[in-house]
Parts: C-alpha cells; sequence; structure tokens
C-alpha cells in the first residue's frame, strides 16, 4: 500500500519515490501546491476506493499524515 | 499501445511537430487523470508556438480543466496553450492593458460563471422572488455577459465561448417546481433561452453548452460537495473530460478542421448481417427485432449527420445490382440511395475506392472519416490513406447509434442552409453518370446533358471561386501554377492579364464556376498562361469551347503560345493543345512548348454545347 502512495505522490508532485517519507510536507516541494493537493486526494481516493472528509484533509499536512488517515479508512 | 507507454514516448521528444504519429496513438476515451497531467505537462515544455490559446475566466476555480483541454486537443494534433484568468476578474482581465490576459493574445476566450456566485441571492430566496423580479433577474444576468462580450470586443477579436447554466440536481420548491410555471427549473431554462438568444446576434460569441453536458453527466455527479467548499471547484474531476470533449468539439471548428464526408461499409455497418448471403430481406435493419432496430437507430443519426450538411459515401465490397436491389425492396430505410453523394461499390481495395470518393467529390483526404467492421479492411485504410480518419464499428449493434454521437468530426457552430443542398450537388452529378449509362453513344450523350456555358471575363465577386480553382485543380491544369489571393487580383485588374472564368449548367442543375483561363497579353502576343478545368466538368468538350471562345476573342492576334508543365496528376491534359491544333515548338522534361498558327486558326466542333 505504501509503495502504491509513494507512487501517486511520486507522480503528481514529480520527486523521486526515495525523497518521501513520513515528514515529506508541502514545504519540501513547491510542486505540492493547492491544485496538486486536490489532485493528490483525488488520485489517493480514486486508488483505495474511500473518501476522505473535509476534517481530515485539513489535518493530512505531510505524507505519513496522508498514510495514518488513509490506514484509518482501510482498517 | 497503452496510453501511458505512448506519453512515456512523448516524453522523449523535443519537439511537438515529432510527436504527430504517436498523438494519434493515444486512445482519448481512456486517458486516466494521471495520464492527463503528465501528458498536459509534457506539452507545456515544448517551444513550438502554440496551435490555439485558450484563456479560461471564471467566478470559480477553473484550473482542473485546461490540462484536460490541452491533452484532448493534442490527440487531434492540435497544441493548445491554457491562460487562467485571476479568481472572478473576468471583466478586469478583457479590460485592462496590463492583466495576464492581455499578454497572452487568446484566440478563444472561455466565459464560465457560477449562476449561485455570481447571484447568491437566487441560493437563499429564490421562492420569495416574483415573476416579474426573476425576468428581470433574467435581463440583468444577460446584460452582464452582453456588457463582458462588448468590453472584450473593444480589445480583442478573438472568439468567445459563454457557458450557460446547468440545472440544479434539486429544486428550492421540491416536488412543486414541476407545477410552478416559473419555478426554478423553469427560471434556468428561460435564462438559458434568452443569454442564446442575445448571443446568437453576436458574431463572435457562442454558447458552451453545459447545462446539456450537466444533464448527460448527471447534476448529481457534476458537483463534489467537498472540493467546492475546500477549492471553490465547481465540477468534480469526473466530468472533466466531457467538458474537454465539448471543448475539444468547438476547436475543430474553430481551426476549421471539421470533416465534410463519412465513408461507410455496408454489410454489418449499415445495416446487420451479409447482403450477399441473406439477400435484401435477410440483413437486420428495421423495426421487428433488437438488432435490426440498433441498424434503424443508426441510419437515423447518419442521415441527421446529412442534414447537417455531411457528405455521406458507400464504400462496399458487393455486387453494385445486389446494393441497388436492396435499397429498392427496403425502402422503409431511413437512409436511400439519394442521401449518397458518392457510390462506390465493387470488389477492389476500399483505400482505392476512397481516394475516388475523394476525387469525385473534389475534397481532400483529410475531409474524410471512413467506418467499417472489418479490422482488417480498416487497418489496411489506415496505412495507406493515414490521412482518412478511421474508424472500427463497435462490434455489438447496441453501440452503433451512440458511437455516431460521439464522432467530434463534423462539428460545425452553425447549421446554414446550404448545408442541406450539397448533396444534391453530387447527385446531380450521379444522374449524369447514370445518364451516361444508358445513353449508348457519346456525343448523344453530351447531347442529352443539354450544357449550357457562359465564358466571361471575371469579375470580383468570381475571385474566391477563381483563387480555389487555382489552388486546388491538380488534374486538368495545364501549368498547375498555384497563385494567391493577391495575385488573382493583380490579374483581376487587367494590364496585360486577361482572367476569364466559365459557369456550367445542364438539365440536371448548375455546376457553376468549372474553369478558368489566363492569358498574359504583351502586345499583339497572347500567351495561355493557365487552363483549368474542375474535375468534374471533365469530358463534355467545356474545355473546347473554352479554348474556341479564346480564339475567336484573339482572332487579330500575331501570335499564340501555350506551356504544358507535366506533373504527377495533370497526365488528363498531356494532349490537350495538340488536341486543340496547337503545334509542338519545344520539348524537355519540364515542360512542352506550343505554338498556334493563327492562319490555320480552327474552331474545333462542339455543338452540344451551348455558348450563352
Amino acid at each position: 500500500m505504501i509503495e502504491k502512495i509513494k507512487k501517486i505522490f511520486s507522480e503528481i508532485l514529480e520527486v523521486k519515490i526515495d525523497e518521501i517519507n513520513n515528514e515529506f510536507g508541502p514545504d519540501d516541494t513547491e510542486m505540492w501546491d493547492s491544485m496538486n493537493n486536490l489532485r493528490l486526494i483525488t488520485a489517493i481516493e480514486e486508488e483505495f476506493n474511500v473518501r476522505f472528509s473535509m476534517n481530515e484533509i485539513e489535518e493530512m499536512l505531510n505524507f505519513g499524515m496522508v498514510l495514518n488517515t488513509l490506514n484509518k479508512h482501510l482498517k | 499501445m497503452d496510453n501511458k507507454v505512448v506519453i512515456e514516448q512523448i516524453k522523449a521528444c523535443d519537439q511537438f511537430s515529432e510527436i504527430g504519429s504517436l498523438l494519434t496513438s493515444l486512445d482519448r476515451k481512456r486517458l486516466t487523470s494521471q495520464n492527463i497531467i503528465s501528458l498536459s505537462r509534457a506539452l507545456r515544455l515544448y517551444q513550438d508556438p502554440g496551435h490555439v490559446n485558450i484563456a479560461y475566466l471564471a467566478n470559480f476555480t477553473v484550473d482542473l480543466l485546461p490540462p484536460y483541454v490541452e491533452a484532448f486537443a493534442a490527440t487531434e494534433g492540435l497544441l493548445a496553450r491554457s491562460y487562467v484568468g485571476k479568481y472572478n476578474q473576468y471583466f478586469q482581465e478583457v479590460l485592462s492593458e496590463e492583466s495576464g490576459l492581455s499578454g497572452f493574445e487568446p484566440d478563444l476566450i472561455f466565459l464560465t460563471l457560477s449562476l449561485l456566485t455570481l447571484e447568491p441571492e437566487l441560493k437563499s430566496s429564490f421562492l420569495q422572488l416574483s415573476v416579474e423580479d426573476k425576468n428581470a433577474r433574467i435581463e440583468r444576468i444577460v446584460q452582464h455577459f452582453q456588457q463582458w462580450v462588448s468590453a472584450v470586443k473593444q480589445r480583442y477579436s478573438t472568439t468567445v465561448l459563454i457557458s450557460n447554466f446547468p440545472l440544479p440536481a434539486f429544486s428550492q420548491l421540491g416536488i412543486a417546481d414541476a407545477n410552478d410555471p416559473f419555478g426554478e427549473m423553469a427560471f434556468y431554462f428561460e435564462l438559458n433561452k434568452r443569454l442564446a438568444a442575445a448571443l446568437n446576434s453576436e458574431s463572435r460569441a457562442h454558447v458552451f453548452d453545459l447545462a446539456k453536458l450537466s444533464a448527460r453527466f448527471g447534476s448529481d455527479n457534476v458537483f463534489d460537495p467537498k472540493m467546492h467548499y475546500m477549492a471553490k471547484l465547481a465540477w468534480g474531476e469526473k466530468f472533466l473530460p466531457l467538458l474537454a470533449d465539448e471543448m475539444l468539439r468547438h476547436l475543430l471548428s474553430l481551426k476549421g478542421l471539421t470533416r465534410k464526408c463519412l465513408v461507410l461499409d455496408l454489410d454489418n455497418t449499415l445495416w446487420g448481417g451479409v447482403l450477399g448471403e441473406e439477400g435484401p430481406s435477410g440483413v437486420k435493419v428495421g423495426p421487428g427485432d433488437p438488432v435490426s432496430e440498433a441498424y434503424h437507430d443508426f441510419q437515423c443519426k447518419i442521415k441527421n449527420l446529412k442534414d447537417r450538411g455531411v457528405m455521406l459515401a458507400v464504400c462496399s465490397k458487393n455486387n453494385e445490382s445486389d446494393v441497388r436491389e436492396m435499397f429498392a425492396q427496403r425502402s422503409a430505410m431511413p437512409l436511400g440511395l439519394d442521401d449518397f453523394a458518392a457510390l462506390k461499390i465493387n470488389w477492389e481495395h476500399k483505400h482505392l475506392n476512397i481516394e475516388r470518393i475523394a476525387k469525385e467529390l473534389n475534397i481532400g483526404l483529410d475531409s474524410l472519416v471512413f467506418i467499417d467492421d472489418n479490422p482488417v479492411e480498416c487497418e489496411l485504410v489506415r496505412q495507406m490513406l493515414p490521412q482518412v480518419r478511421t474508424y472500427l464499428v463497435p462490434g455489438n449493434p447496441e453501440n452503433i447509434p451512440r458511437f455516431v454521437d460521439e464522432m467530434i468530426e463534423f462539428e460545425k457552430l452553425m447549421i446554414l442552409a446550404d448545408d442541406r443542398n450539397k448533396t444534391r450537388q453530387y447527385q446531380q452529378e450521379r444522374k449524369r453518370e447514370e445518364l451516361k449509362g444508358t445513353v449508348g453513344d457519346l456525343s448523344d450523350y453530351l447531347q442529352s446533358l443539354e450544357t449550357e456555358l457562359e465564358i466571361r471575363v471575371a469579375t470580383q465577386h468570381d475571385l474566391n471561386r477563381v483563387q480555389q480553382l487555382f489552388a486546388k485543380t491538380n488534374q486538368f491544369n495545364v501549368t498547375t501554377k498555384r497563385y494567391s489571393m493577391a495575385e488573382v487580383e493583380r490579374f483581376h485588374a487587367g494590364d496585360g492579364w486577361e482572367l476569364g472564368v466559365a459557369a456550367a449548367r445542364d438539365k440536371f442543375g448548375d455546376l457553376g464556376i468549372i474553369g478558368l483561363y489566363l492569358l498574359h497579353l504583351v502586345g499583339s502576343l497572347v500567351e495561355i498562361d493557365s487552363f483549368i478545368l474542375s474535375c468534374r466538368a471533365m469530358g463534355r468538350g467545356i474545355e473546347t469551347a473554352m479554348m474556341n471562345h479564346i480564339k475567336l476573342q484573339h482572332a487579330e492576334a500575331a501570335s499564340f503560345t501555350a506551356r504544358y508543365f507535366p506533373t504527377s496528376k495533370n497526365m488528363p491534359v498531356k494532349n490537350f493543345f495538340p488536341e486543340q491544333g496547337f503545334e509542338v515548338v519545344e520539348k524537355n522534361a519540364e515542360q512542352v512548348v506550343y505554338s498556334l498558327d493563327m492562319k490555320e486558326n480552327k474552331m474545333l466542333d462542339c455543338t452540344w454545347i451551348n455558348v450563352v
């Protein structure tokens, strides 16, 4: 699962997969802007067939948090 | 090939102009959102000048749409550049000289406004509005758009597209809405109707039918509440392919890339089954069973295309007599033989027949769409004639009617009365051909056509057609000189040039201007610079009547010269000058020079043409 999310991140944000760790966030790349944030969310929702709430999205401030929130949905 | 693989290959190319064949192997209907992102990013890196600059102005976040449009346009070989205007500043963008729009040089400005942002009260207090209030509100909104269009016209000569308003999924009146003559839905209908009427009087402003697209997609799904609240998006991402598809239809029309003729196979395309095996009563089309009804609907859609001005042609491996019998026997079919501008029913290769159709209709191969149920035939045509757009008919009959709707090649912004008559002109040509078959003797045939020919010096009014003949005629063209409009105007102005045109009509109809000649006059010397006859007027002696006319007009000339420049296509005129009494003066690989002995100058016989 982690590999799938990393792949989505690397494609949308144009970063190398090994650059993505749990602390990886919007400050690490200017590609992580509001539009690409929407794209990330949509792509993850699609890939794992989940729907994040607005509250959850507001909390997802770095890669690790995205992972945690997704894990809650997949449990 | 998988879209992703193609996109990786595209990324490896340095120039847009290099990727033509890759683009055509993209499957537009299967582009994923990931594909769109990577393709549009690759396209944005190209330094090539864009084919079309599109500006997007909106009062909501519209940024997710341009990459879709760029990717979709690329699948049709168009490099689209995008500019997204500042949020809700659609007036400032067009009025200010310092705006981003101003530096962008748009070819197309797309304005899309959310009604509830424009008129928030419609959200909170629609039920309190009186009929007068509603009418006034509609008037105000329409005027708002008219003012914006005027503002655009002050500074830009571009086309503008304005989206109309999709109906909401729910009405504030509940089920009572349907019983209220001016309920919320009625309000949207009326608003869209009046907006269309207002834009209709503007030559460069057109409606983008968002209401239709939203209905087609489902108003429940257009809108993603989370994205709306978080990012002011009016559209969920899944709706974007449909919007991009519609935009692409507009772009093709805007860029003059609309195709003109649909070439159809017959067996298992226009009807179910094989005519040669099942016979006219056995093939499936018409009411009765599910498969027959699908083919019936398909034919209805094809007929609609014809009424929109698309020419239809048949290209089928069959016995022509069987097909004629089929159309005669199954006269209840929506399509009759009369609906086709060209018929090629024989056992020769389809690509050869398709070339003949293009020639017969006098249109380029890039104006044709060909559909067939046989993958082998499709592949052969694709390889031999890549300019032709070839589609394999869906394997399941139930999908065939819809397949016509999904073709984007035939879009026009307006359908003119003229479009509906296009097929008639070509039908007249077919009747002439049929007559030729029934009349045994050629001169009897020519006589029976009752051709009238008017030969005159070209008028200003004729010059567009003259330039078109110079540009397009390949076969009956002795020198194949491609003159520009500016040059044509110079010839028309005289001063040593005589530009003549020939217009013909016969008992089947008017052929219009079908020939021209251009003489260079130096003192009493006459040189035939160009002599052109449209291919649909060949083989009936019109060229002789034209040459007689020239000889008569210049009977006093001291000398008469002419040249023939051979090309791969103008073999039909190889012997034209000798046949008209000219003698060879000089001959080499590039040209043959002729002269006409004025003492021996004779008119050739063409009594079947009545020169008026």
